[in-house]
């Protein structure tokens, strides 16, 4: 895969995160959603994760943060590493902990 | 010349035989309009004779006397003493090149990463014309504004040095290597684009920048390879959309038309025996 | 490219700035800064993504799992932590606008003759004032954070 698209799913993601995580946010601010203590209690969440649109909103929001996150840890690191082996090694252990990362995260989502 | 004041010079020196850094100090007068570079010479010619440092045209042209001069890459000819507001000022080698003596550095990886990227124009129609041109080709004023500002690079490794990404990844190409990239890119008589923006997408190429924008703020010549790096990038997202065309067109003038049997001036005759073959060796070498 | 080779070929010592060149040298202009801030916040920020994924996870065990997962974090302590989390996720995310703009050749503008004295992209209007007004929204963002963090604990 050219780096060039590496970088450009990077930066679409950022600006979509940009997006999302306002919309995570405003739910616990007391303007828009219940405020900051109520947003997290139990009966909320559980009331919020039963709709539709915050599963997708949630699933989204997971995918694009550990794919923008993990591919800005893989630039920095590849700083550091010139090596081309040890660069492939590298991506693929980024590779296992973003999808066992996912998993997890999704995890509670669609149960 | 009538002294000013004195100034120390803290000079961190490399010594290779120890393999480590030493730090001299020497007390200088200074006159009023005094570089650093006379503040060197000064040193060496009174003070210590075994200081190392490169200089040759000492007017900001030929780029080989970069040093760090109080924690910034500068040119030591073209920073006057007196600018600088300070008693103690504090010489190093230039960061991120291998260190030769004293404040002397070594530029080969610097001018290997710019050979890299190929820094001549590519041609399709690549055939006798282009090895022994008869013509020339045409050119408009806003074509050579395109990229007549990145050509005005003295490759004195400033940027290199202040990059923070050459501060770590020893294969970076460097902003003096990327701003000479789009250079030629941006030449409208040049037909390598493709070539050269696949040696550049890498981590290691384009994508390596960061936009810290140090490399523009230590260019003595203004040349911004910072905006160069955003544009190349630019280039490499039209590249992937399908925009770009890799044959501009530009057609060939022959000069001086309108004056009947107006020939071809020869370039000067080698002066030296052998220089001729071992230029065409060179050629062969590094540019087919 | 074998330039890490060659250091070992000739045993000549690289002079590199290394992890302290994010920091830079003593004199660095404004954008150096940023790049060193949205470094640390992205580093911070994963972490504190795998710690926020693993922490809600518990949900899927039950009320009593969720429970006591966020009775660890529901103190004053660890909300000034929050309110700097949100800080770095709020500089990172404006800055970072900005960086998708810039990096892709917008608002920097075409490459001007060199002229003495010499203009820097990014020293001029156009970055600058951007840089300001994502400062301000930044600022707005952060104090709504700040103020939602009080109500919870002082009011």
């Amino acid at each position: 895969m050219k780096e060039s698209y590496i970088r450009f799913i990077q930066y679409v993601l950022g600006a979509a995160i940009v997006i999302l995580i306002l919309l995570h946010l405003s739910l616990f601010t007391s303007f828009i959603g219940p405020g900051y203590e109520e947003g997290l209690s139990w009966e909320t969440v559980s009331q919020r994760m039963a709709s539709p649109f915050y599963d997708m909103l949630y699933t989204l929001l997971l995918f694009a943060l550990l794919t923008h996150g993990f591919i800005g840890i893989r630039n920095i690191i590849f700083e550091y590493v010139t090596n081309q082996r040890t660069r492939v090694i590298i991506s693929w252990t980024i590779w296992i902990v973003y999808i066992i990362l996912l998993i997890y995260g999704m995890l509670p989502i669609i149960s | 010349m009538e002294t000013v004041k004195k100034v120390t010079f803290r000079i961190k020196r490399w010594i290779p035989e120890e393999g480590k850094f030493r730090i001299d100090a020497f007390e200088i007068p200074v006159f009023r309009g005094m570089t650093v570079l006379e503040g060197l010479i000064y040193i060496k010619e009174n003070l210590d004779s075994s200081l190392a440092f490169r200089r040759s045209c000492r007017m900001a042209t030929c780029g080989i006397c970069g040093i760090i001069i109080n924690g910034k890459p500068m040119l030591a000819c073209a920073t006057q003493i007196l600018h600088l507001n300070s008693d103690t000022i504090t010489l190093e080698p230039l960061k991120n090149l291998p260190l030769v003596k004293d404040l002397v550095v070594d530029h080969t990886p610097f001018f290997e990463k710019q050979r890299l990227i190929k820094p001549y124009i590519i041609r399709q129609d690549e055939g006798e014309e282009y090895w022994n041109p008869t013509r020339e080709y045409k050119q408009t004023p806003e074509e050579v504004e395109e990229y007549l500002q990145f050509s005005y690079c003295l490759t004195c490794a400033l940027c290199y040095a202040a990059c923070p990404t050459s501060g770590t990844n020893k294969n970076y190409l460097g902003p003096q290597a990327l701003m000479n990239a789009y250079r030629f890119i941006a030449d409208s008589r040049d037909e390598g684009v493709f070539i050269r923006l696949d040696i550049v997408d890498s981590p290691d190429g384009c994508w390596g920048c960061h936009l810290a924008g140090s490399c523009s703020d230590a260019c003595p010549k203004g040349v911004d390879p910072a905006l160069a790096i955003q544009l190349l990038r630019k280039k490499v997202i039209e590249r992937d959309l399908g925009y770009l065309k890799t044959v501009k067109g530009t057609s060939l003038v022959s000069p001086l038309p309108h004056i009947e049997g107006a020939k071809r001036v020869e370039p000067p005759k080698f002066t030296i025996r052998g220089a001729k073959k071992k230029a065409q060796e060179i050629l062969e070498k590094y540019f087919k | 490219m074998g330039f890490a080779k060659r250091e070992k070929k000739y045993k000549s010592k690289y002079n590199m700035t290394g992890t302290l060149g994010w920091i830079g040298n003593l004199r660095m202009n404004m954008e150096r800064y940023l790049y060193f801030l949205h470094r640390v916040t992205g580093i911070g920020l994963v972490l504190y993504l795998i710690l926020h994924i693993l922490v809600t996870s518990s949900r899927m065990y039950g009320e009593g799992a969720y429970e006591i997962s966020h009775s660890i974090i529901n103190n004053p302590i660890a909300d000034i932590g929050l309110f700097f989390v949100m800080a770095g996720l709020i500089f990172h995310g404006v800055n970072g606008i900005r960086l998708i703009l810039n990096e892709y050749g917008f608002l920097l503008g075409k490459p001007t003759k060199p002229v003495y004295p010499y203009r820097q992209v990014l020293k001029t209007r156009g970055p600058r004032y951007f840089i300001l007004l994502m400062i301000i929204i930044g600022a707005i963002l952060l104090l709504i954070v700040g103020y939602e963090l009080l109500l919870v604990w002082v009011f």
